[in-house]
């Protein structure tokens, strides 16, 4: 591992964490961020200096449901396709990215759409897992495949859309816990579409970085 | 240095797991903890593309119509081509229901209200709460409700619904013990059904057979667009036009009127005198059909002008035999005789020889004549009566139940569901034994539906009387796919009233201003793709019945509302002690093997099975379409009836004297009933509920001046409210395709609400296209953009309903909670009523001022 790299598991861990957060915030989430040291991570350390006190949690809830679940206007729908395909809900490209999972053999557990932000962030951290298990294994081509699927999925789905997503949660939320959120979440998902930039994304195409 | 990973897992190891640290809980082992996944059993092979029924409720229509789902998703929809009502086809609204159902503004869990205050300018402050915790929070206001034996402060208030309805509208509401299940109908059209009735014995709508006719004449009816059927009558105008000639009576070039061979640009609210009218000169022309009226027994027409006529000759004999009709000659001395073509033209603001010309024409085709009486001269103050003396003009050319004429619907054979009676207990009769909250029945409020007085609801008084606590107050409310205070008139008194009640419950696709005095909000399936259900519908000569059904898997975590959250509540009700809905809901039995429902699923279908049996299953067939069973017809989605048995109800009809009355004996019952109630005469009831006619007039169709609210010379303009051929009954604002379509209606504009004034008042105005304007009225003001139209009868100011939403999604403001796109008719329209039938008023009732910005 390079120096200043943070390691496959940890980048990994990053994406599960950022999943967990656009979950309806409560008493684990809190715990789990409060445990999560500044120390552990740099690349997350704004999302959890900003995390809320219990006391502070129902703030929290409300603003996550304006921003995430609404009812009326939704602030910053947390759906692939409605900026992929300009609005649009359920839209072919929830097709693909569900596709995608169950290659994966993986199917929707939520009652909520496949291009859901969480459900995105969470088969990156699953890939990206995987990926960490082949490399200390010592599977290259294990390895170079499921960075291949991380690249092709970052650039055509979470990638493509992280950036008008998150302008939409920095410019509505109320509080600068999923101001944090945004902004990390952002940087973290362009860093690493700049990262796989370099990796050819056909997965029938093996390469090495 | 610990990783993260074994820091958070020692952690939460010691705390004891909660749901999300324990997802985050990563083991230094390589198996990930997941949340949105679950395993799969890996690629299912892609699922092609499949046309499943279902049904269309964007208007009331409800065409059988058909989806095509891929891989879970729906794509587009069309026509069922097994229905004989809609043919295959289906009209531009349906296809709305796939943006609707995909919409991401729409509620995708329970939620709950955080802030305790409530009003217009109170963010509710909703958070997503679970099921569990949602319907217990209902359950435990009911039952304190019992607990205090005032469950008549129950009140359960129904939009648009299926014909699962019962079980939540009056089932849940009878057996929690309260008289309050009101419905919305008064805000549809009763004052249409108000005129069938009191002279044919029908409170129903009609359906036309177009295509026999060689005449017919619309009065403020839009069938291209809107009413009913909208999908067969687009399907067949070409034909109908080719027949027979078409006349629109109607202020405002409505997409109707721009496909018929003659308009007559109406003043608002003079139908009444153009009815009679057409009525004097069909009579002195001796145009009546006299194999259904009859004729003077001597052959000579004595319907002169002016000229009363004497009913019984010197030997005591009637002058006029009538065949299957009752009392033309007494409509003719009470009314008609000098409500000549001129004296129409001065009321109506129409020449007098287009209202001979049309009427003329009209009586020549008969008996393949029609007078399709729709909302617009029935929901006006009085519109009662002009709902009578139009459709009567159906009885004088004979075309009431005959060929080319104006039906009623067809016989179908579903069941009601098992009676709540053996599950009502001591509380809930004593509570149900209360006085409605819409006041209907009172002195004021006759509502005289099928001829019983308080027989109808009077939806939007129901507002007033939440807020004056009369007969009492309300503690508890459910509303679902309703949404009071943007479609009832004088929108502001359902904003105090339902900040006023405690507890609001709101059952529903997409959170609107009813959602925002909510204090739980449950999401509801999408009645087209999510939801078990059936509907009934007539044209063509056919009535169908047709399914709802849940052709995919919702994507968030909706119920349906009309059998799955009545199951739900009804089980936490049980879990309280107070199982008799719930024992009354598994009454409800598969037809199939006699299984009582266990959950809300098997509930939802056992339901629709049980009250559509008689259709489905061999061993009970009655009539009409014949099925295999279940399966047979569930997977072809509807059930046709026989054709229409034409001329079986001439002197067989529901009225007091079987005949259809031109001299209303069945009006007379009813009027004498409730004014017998409340010890009064039948005048002093009329003068009271602000009805022009005293003594014999008030039972036969005749003319009444309309009545408006504002002052001409402060108000000069009279508000024109129509509907779109875009709108899914008011549910369609937040749809980009309706915005962007907008234009399609004659003279609206894409992503606009432009209130319409003819380019001569527009002038005085100093106006052009694409000023802002003030619409202003007694009651309330709202704000839009001029069009200058040639299609308005100048003095009138025509705006389409559907905009004007200050709290629903993305796309219905035009900038979310500051500025509505346009503005809500309703907001300016008055709350009144043609009190007789209970209806709200929308039309011929609002003087307006224009005012630039």
């Amino acid at each position: 591992m390079e120096e200043g790299m943070i390691s496959d598991r940890e980048r990994a861990h990053s994406y599960k964490i950022l999943a967990e957060c656009y979950y309806r915030p409560d008493a684990a989430l809190l715990a789990a961020l409060g445990d999560f040291g500044e120390a552990d991570g740099e690349r997350l350390s704004e999302v959890v200096r900003n995390a809320p006190d219990a006391e502070d949690l129902e703030r929290h809830v409300v603003d996550y449901s304006k921003l995430f679940v609404g009812p009326f206007k939704l602030l910053a729908p947390p759906y692939g396709s409605v900026y992929l395909e300009d609005g649009k809900f359920m839209g072919d490209s929830t097709a693909e990215a569900r596709d995608l999972y169950e290659q994966e053999g993986l199917g929707i557990a939520l009652k909520e759409a496949p291009d859901h932000i969480a459900v995105e962030l969470e088969f990156v951290y699953f890939l990206a897992l995987k990926e960490a298990e082949a490399g200390e294994n010592a599977d290259r081509d294990l390895a170079a495949s499921l960075r291949d699927k991380q690249a092709l999925f970052l650039r055509t789905h979470l990638g493509a859309w992280v950036e008008g997503f998150a302008d939409n949660v920095e410019m509505n939320a109320q509080t600068e816990f999923y101001k944090a959120l945004a902004r990390t979440t952002r940087r973290f998902v362009s860093e690493d579409v700049d990262r796989f930039s370099g990796v050819r994304a056909n997965p029938e195409v093996k390469t090495e970085t | 240095m610990n990783s993260p990973e074994e820091k958070l897992t020692r952690k939460r190891f010691v705390k004891g797991a909660a749901a999300a640290g324990a997802a985050i809980a990563l083991k230094s082992v390589f198996s990930p903890v997941l949340r949105a996944f679950a395993k799969s059993a890996g690629a299912a092979p892609p699922e092609s593309g499949q046309w499943k029924p279902t049904t269309c409720q964007g208007c009331t229509s409800w065409c059988s119509i058909q989806a095509y789902v891929e891989d879970g998703r729906v794509i587009k929809v069309r026509g069922n081509p097994n229905s004989k009502v809609n043919l295959g086809e289906c009209c531009s609204k349906c296809h709305f229901a796939v943006q609707q159902v995909y919409d991401p503004d729409r509620i995708k869990t329970p939620m709950k209200r955080t802030n305790p205050k409530k009003g217009r300018n109170e963010d509710p402050r909703f958070v997503p709460i679970s099921w569990d915790e949602a319907l217990n929070t209902v359950a435990d206001k009911i039952m304190e409700l019992r607990a205090n034996k005032e469950t008549h402060k129950y009140m359960l208030m129904r939009g648009r619904y299926s014909y699962m309805r019962d079980v939540l509208y009056d089932r849940m509401t009878k057996i929690i013990g309260s008289p309050n299940n009101i419905s919305h109908s008064a805000i549809c059209a009763e004052a249409e059904k108000f005129g069938p009735y009191y002279t044919e014995g029908l409170w129903d709508y009609r359906q036309y057979d177009v295509l026999n006719a060689r005449y017919i004449i619309l009065w403020g009816a839009d069938p291209l667009s809107a009413n009913r059927q909208v999908s067969y009558y687009l399907h067949k105008w070409g034909d109908v036009m080719s027949r027979a000639n078409i006349a629109v009576i109607d202020p405002r070039l409505s997409a109707t009127a721009a496909k018929s061979d003659e308009w007559l640009p109406i003043a608002p609210g003079q139908d009444g005198a153009l009815a009679v009218a057409m009525a004097h000169v069909l009579l002195t022309e001796g145009l009546w059909y006299k194999d259904f009226v009859g004729d003077f027994t001597d052959g000579v027409n004595k319907f002169i002008a002016g000229q009363e006529v004497a009913e019984k000759d010197a030997e005591g004999k009637p002058v006029f035999e009538e065949k299957h009709t009752h009392g033309i000659v007494k409509w003719w001395n009470l009314e008609l005789k000098d409500k000549t073509a001129e004296w129409a033209a001065e009321k109506t603001g129409l020449s007098a020889d287009q209202i001979r010309r049309v009427a003329i024409a009209y009586g020549k085709a008969a008996p393949h004549a029609i007078c399709w009486v729709g909302g617009g001269p029935s929901m006006q103050t009085r519109g009662g009566y002009t709902a009578m003396a139009a459709h009567a003009l159906n009885a004088l050319v004979g075309s009431v139940d005959n060929v080319g004429g104006t039906l009623k619907a067809n016989k179908e054979y579903t069941l009601k569901f098992p009676k709540p009676d053996a599950f009502m207990d001591d509380i809930a009769k004593a509570g149900k034994k209360h006085k409605k909250i819409d006041q209907r029945g009172t002195k004021g409020f006759p509502s005289l539906k099928k001829g019983k007085p308080g027989g109808g609801v009077v939806t939007n008084n129901a507002a007033d009387g939440i807020l004056n606590e009369d007969p009492n107050e309300i503690k508890v409310a459910i509303g679902y796919m309703n949404n009071f205070p943007f479609s009832c008139p004088q929108t502001e008194r359902w904003e105090r009233a339902l900040a006023k009640i405690p507890f609001v419950v709101h059952l529903t696709t997409h959170a609107a201003e009813f959602t925002w005095f909510a204090d739980i909000v449950l999401p509801s399936t999408h009645h087209a793709f999510e939801k078990w259900g059936w509907v009934k519908s007539h044209a063509n000569g056919y009535r169908h019945v047709t399914t709802l059904q849940p052709v995919i898997e919702p994507v968030w975590d909706v119920k349906i509302d009309e059998t799955e959250i009545p199951w739900a509540i009804a089980e936490k009700l049980a879990e309280r002690g107070f199982t008799n809905l719930l024992d009354h809901y598994k009454e409800y039995k598969d037809p199939e093997t006699g299984k009582a429902p266990t959950n809300e699923k098997e509930f939802a279908l056992y339901g629709l099975k049980y009250a559509t049996q008689n259709l489905w299953d061999p061993a009970k067939h009655k009539g009409g379409d014949k099925f295999n069973g279940w399966e047979d017809f569930r997977s072809t989605g509807v059930w046709n009836s026989a054709p229409y048995p034409f001329r079986k109800r001439w002197s067989h009809m529901k009225t007091k004297t079987k005949k259809f009355e031109f001299y209303s004996e069945t009006l007379k019952a009813a009027l004498t009933a409730h004014a017998t109630k409340h010890k009064t005469t039948v005048d002093d009831i009329l003068t009271l509920c602000n009805y022009e006619a005293r003594g014999e007039r008030a039972f036969i169709p005749h003319y009444e001046e309309p009545y408006m609210w504002g002052d001409e010379a402060e108000y000069p303009f009279v508000h024109v409210d129509y509907k779109s051929r875009l709108n899914r009954e008011g549910r369609t604002a937040n749809c980009t395709w309706y915005q962007e379509l907008k234009g399609l209606d004659p003279g609206d504009e894409a992503w606009e609400d432009v209130a319409k004034l003819n380019p001569v008042d527009a002038k005085k105005l100093g106006l052009g296209d694409g000023d802002r304007i003030k619409l202003v009225s007694k009651t309330g003001e709202i704000e839009c953009t001029a069009k200058l139209w040639e299609g308005v009868r100048p003095g009138t100011v025509a705006k389409c309903y559907g905009q004007g939403h200050w709290a629903y999604g993305r796309v219905a403001a035009r900038k979310y909670g500051k500025t509505p796109r346009g503005g809500n008719n309703n907001t300016i329209i008055p709350a009144d009523y043609d009190r007789l039938s209970g209806s709200s008023v929308f039309y011929g009732v609002t003087r307006l001022k224009v005012v630039k910005l």
